[in-house]
């Protein structure tokens, strides 16, 4: 049985695989895209746009996978104070997910705030079981496990949620906001709600930890939503008054360019942000925008 | 009275009784917040020291549940001890098991240690009336049901739900979610079991001896029943001596040589009328059988001088409880770091001042039980010994959610006071102080900010340091005192680079300015 399985989902993964090129050379002979920016939509349409121009979401998520879409849901706050990815995002990726014939499609977060409270408050938790997901507590320790990261200078070894490990498929669904320790808040930071003790990254050199983690394991697709950006007093934000709507979107397997295209995006450059520049130091993607296929897309 | 009517006192005694004890249990254990905060609050209406510190402060309708109890006292006599007091019920269930188990079956009269019982009553009236409600705090019964309920009944809960929820979680069920379970505090967790042993070891071999011995609860309302209009009393033609009703009374207080009843100690279970066959122990209206006996006078003439004892001690109550505060030896130097200076406990939001809080709060650690982020721990000596067990904020298990105001809403002790959310979010309970010399921004000169990411208002601010480096600054106007800073700093305590100096008396704080946020030039396009 489990044999069987095996090879069926093998026959389709290489069915659908082999579509992808065909369709894109049908539309555009080109190289593809590196990083595809949206403006001017709903959040969940301009994925819909962007995940068309990299092949669709078949090139990513296959039948009978386990997906793990990870937004940041830190804090209780409400969807307009944009302190949380947007939840109508997270509904779209959830569902396509599910559309694709994922097995199982968790979403999670170690939250800041009390847990309960921001998966509801923010509307992500009612956004992810409408849409077929299961939200999975992040607060348990039980839940994560010891990890080690080849390479690492730092963070030689960490505890990360078993979801994080366990995923055939990982996508990250930042938001961008400015950060009071960091900077910025896009990619990799955002993956610091996958991992136990938190403390440790801030005690041993924050930038360089973010940077190491990238590491052990990359998303396989990085969605960062820029429809709302908090602007100053990031990451929590005091109130409204601290957002302002880009309504902008970027996708890309790169996480190191992603987060290198939200920063610009927010008015800084790429090198000023410390973890981005070690991770690009450490090949972990590129942050060299200049370099990259991008595909532009304007909407409405 | 008619015979039916006494047979159907005891069942309704039980039920009520269970009822009480059920909602009141359920309370403390609802993690899940299934009953509203203000719920709870009312669940405890009739708790009788609670209600009493309350009406203190606030002389109004919800905080007059002792009222009723001292009306019914004066009519029927005890009855909270039975019906409404959580300990009490629990102690019945103690002496059920035991008369199940065939340990303990029959009680007798036994005579009452009126010295330790009175004097334990006078002892807590003199702390009260110098503003010192320790003895409150330790032997209430319904705050020493309190903290069984919260110190040993709600973590074994919390460990049977985390391994449920372990189990459904394999098998692909994630409705019952693992919830986080703070580590006890070991003296409050000493003194509750010690209690809880010395009620259930009583209860089980000497029936209600902790309620005429040790509650001043049961010591106070025992006057108020001497002077109850009906009272039980044996008939004596009726009464055939057969000793029936004394093998039941869980009291001990039924003296058939002598055909009285030491109605001072009845707490009203009623059982002795349902024993009787011949309808020869019963309610009698006192008044009308014109015995007033040489006791009662006494008894009287002593209840109105407690009574006036308590209610002249009330206008002192709310004065000051100052100093006497635990001192850290402060400022000692340990590897270039300094050692963080906490001179009083942090008392919770509502709880207007350590003068209010520690004259009201007797300790029942309900809002210990619904706080969700349990930073409200029992202290240990941060009040100083009046305030022993007293619920504090310690912000090395977790910080005060900005939004929330649950323990506000629960107190039934009026300690602390019901705030609203936007009230909540102008409370300063004490300021974030900053200590440089500990920070890892000026130890290793790596970014770290992690406080100012969790604070609320941006009381606690990243300022330009050195070579592109932020480092933290506080505004006081605007802190709350709230603790995330100091949860989230990732220096180790007792060298906590930022930490919560509290208010001893709480103060308004600003409210963080909210500058307009001036319109971006909508870029059209892509800056890249």
């Amino acid at each position: 049985m489990k044999r069987r399985q095996f090879i069926s989902t093998g026959i389709k993964a290489g069915i659908v695989a082999g579509m992808v090129p065909v369709v894109s050379a049908g539309h555009q002979q080109q190289k593809p895209f590196d990083l595809v920016a949206v403006k001017g939509g709903e959040p969940g349409a301009m994925f819909d746009m962007a995940i068309r121009s990299l092949g669709g979401l078949s090139a990513f998520v296959m039948k009978g996978q386990t997906v793990l879409v990870k937004p940041n849901i830190g804090w209780d706050a409400p969807p307009e104070r944009a302190a949380n990815t947007n939840a109508g995002l997270v509904k779209k990726i959830v569902a396509l997910c599910v559309q694709q014939g994922a097995k199982k499609v968790i979403v999670f977060d170690k939250t800041c705030n009390d847990w309960n409270k921001c998966y509801k408050n923010s509307g992500i938790q009612q956004a992810v079981t409408s849409a077929g997901g299961i939200m999975l507590p992040g607060n348990s320790e039980q839940n994560y496990k010891p990890v080690t990261i080849p390479g690492a200078v730092k963070l030689k070894g960490v505890k990360v949620h078993e979801a994080y490990i366990s995923a055939d498929v990982i996508i990250n669904v930042p938001v961008l906001k400015h950060h009071s320790g960091t900077t910025l808040t896009i990619g990799m930071k955002n993956l610091m709600g996958v991992v136990w003790d938190r403390w440790f990254w801030h005690e041993h050199d924050l930038h360089r930890c973010i940077a190491e983690f990238v590491l052990y394991r990359k998303p396989t697709l990085n969605v960062v939503d820029a429809h709302r950006v908090i602007m100053r007093n990031g990451p929590r934000g005091v109130s409204v008054e601290d957002v302002t709507e880009m309504n902008s979107l970027i996708v890309s397997r790169d996480i190191v360019a992603a987060d290198a295209a939200a920063t610009k995006l927010f008015g800084k450059e790429p090198d000023e942000i410390g973890h981005i520049k070690i991770a690009h130091n450490l090949k972990l993607g590129s942050m060299l925008l200049d370099k990259l296929n991008i595909d532009r897309i304007k909407m409405g | 009275m008619p015979m039916n009517f006494t047979r159907v006192l005891k069942p309704l005694r039980i039920t009520i009784s269970l009822f009480f004890i059920l909602v009141i249990t359920f309370a403390f254990i609802d993690f899940r917040e299934l009953l509203p905060a203000s719920g709870k609050q009312h669940i405890m209406f009739f708790q009788f020291i609670p209600s009493f510190l309350k009406f203190l402060h606030a002389p109004v309708f919800i905080a007059s549940g002792f009222i009723v109890v001292l009306i019914l006292s004066l009519l029927v006599g005890r009855l909270y001890c039975s019906l409404l007091c959580p300990l009490g019920t629990m102690q019945d269930i103690v002496i059920w098991i035991m008369k199940k188990l065939r340990i303990q079956k029959i009680f007798r009269f036994r005579k009452p240690y009126n010295v330790v019982r009175y004097g334990i009553l006078i002892v807590a009236i003199v702390l009260f009336i110098m503003h010192n409600i320790v003895l409150f705090i330790l032997l209430d019964p319904y705050s020493i049901y309190g903290r069984i309920s919260s110190n040993l009944l709600f973590p074994v809960v919390l460990h049977l739900n985390n391994w449920l929820s372990a189990m459904l979680q394999d098998a692909g069920i994630y409705s019952v979610y693992p919830v986080s379970v703070a580590r006890p505090v070991f003296f409050s967790l000493l003194v509750t079991s010690a209690m809880a042993v010395v009620v259930i070891w009583m209860a089980m071999f000497h029936g209600r001896l902790f309620c005429n011995t040790i509650c001043p609860v049961g010591s106070l309302l025992s006057r108020f029943s001497l002077a109850s209009l009906f009272q039980i009393r044996i008939e004596e033609k009726k009464c055939t001596r057969c000793l029936k009703c004394v093998t039941v009374c869980k009291a001990n207080c039924i003296d058939v040589i002598n055909e009285t009843v030491d109605f001072s100690r009845c707490i009203g279970c009623f059982n002795c009328m349902d024993e009787c066959a011949y309808d020869a122990i019963n309610y009698r209206n006192v008044i009308r059988l014109r015995q007033i006996s040489k006791q009662k006078e006494e008894g009287r003439r002593n209840f109105m001088i407690a009574f006036t004892a308590l209610f002249a001690g009330a206008p002192f109550a709310t004065k000051a409880i100052a100093g006497q505060y635990k001192k850290h030896k402060s400022g000692t130097a340990y590897d270039g770091m300094v050692l963080n200076d906490k001179p009083h406990a942090v008392s919770p939001p509502g709880s207007v001042s350590h003068e209010h809080f520690n004259v009201h709060c007797t300790g029942c650690h309900l809002c210990v039980s619904v706080c969700p982020t349990h930073v409200l721990q029992p202290s240990t000596y941060e009040y100083g010994w009046q305030g022993i067990l007293q619920p504090r904020l310690d912000n090395t298990v977790n910080y005060c959610s900005y939004d929330c105001t649950l323990c506000s809403e629960v107190c039934p002790a009026g300690a602390i006071q019901k705030l609203t959310v936007e009230q909540k979010h102008i409370t300063q309970i004490g300021i974030a102080r900053f200590e440089k010399k500990n920070c890892v921004v000026y130890t290793d000169e790596t970014s770290c900010g992690a406080c100012s990411e969790h604070c609320p208002t941006k009381a606690v601010n990243m300022v330009p340091y050195k070579n592109d480096l932020m480092i933290p600054e506080v505004t006081p106007e605007i802190c709350i005192g709230c603790g995330a800073c100091e949860y989230a700093c990732p220096v180790d305590p007792p060298f906590k680079a930022i930490y919560i100096r509290a208010n001893t008396v709480h103060q308004l704080a600003q409210k963080p300015e909210i500058e307009k946020m001036e319109p971006s030039g909508s870029k059209s396009d892509f800056p890249f």
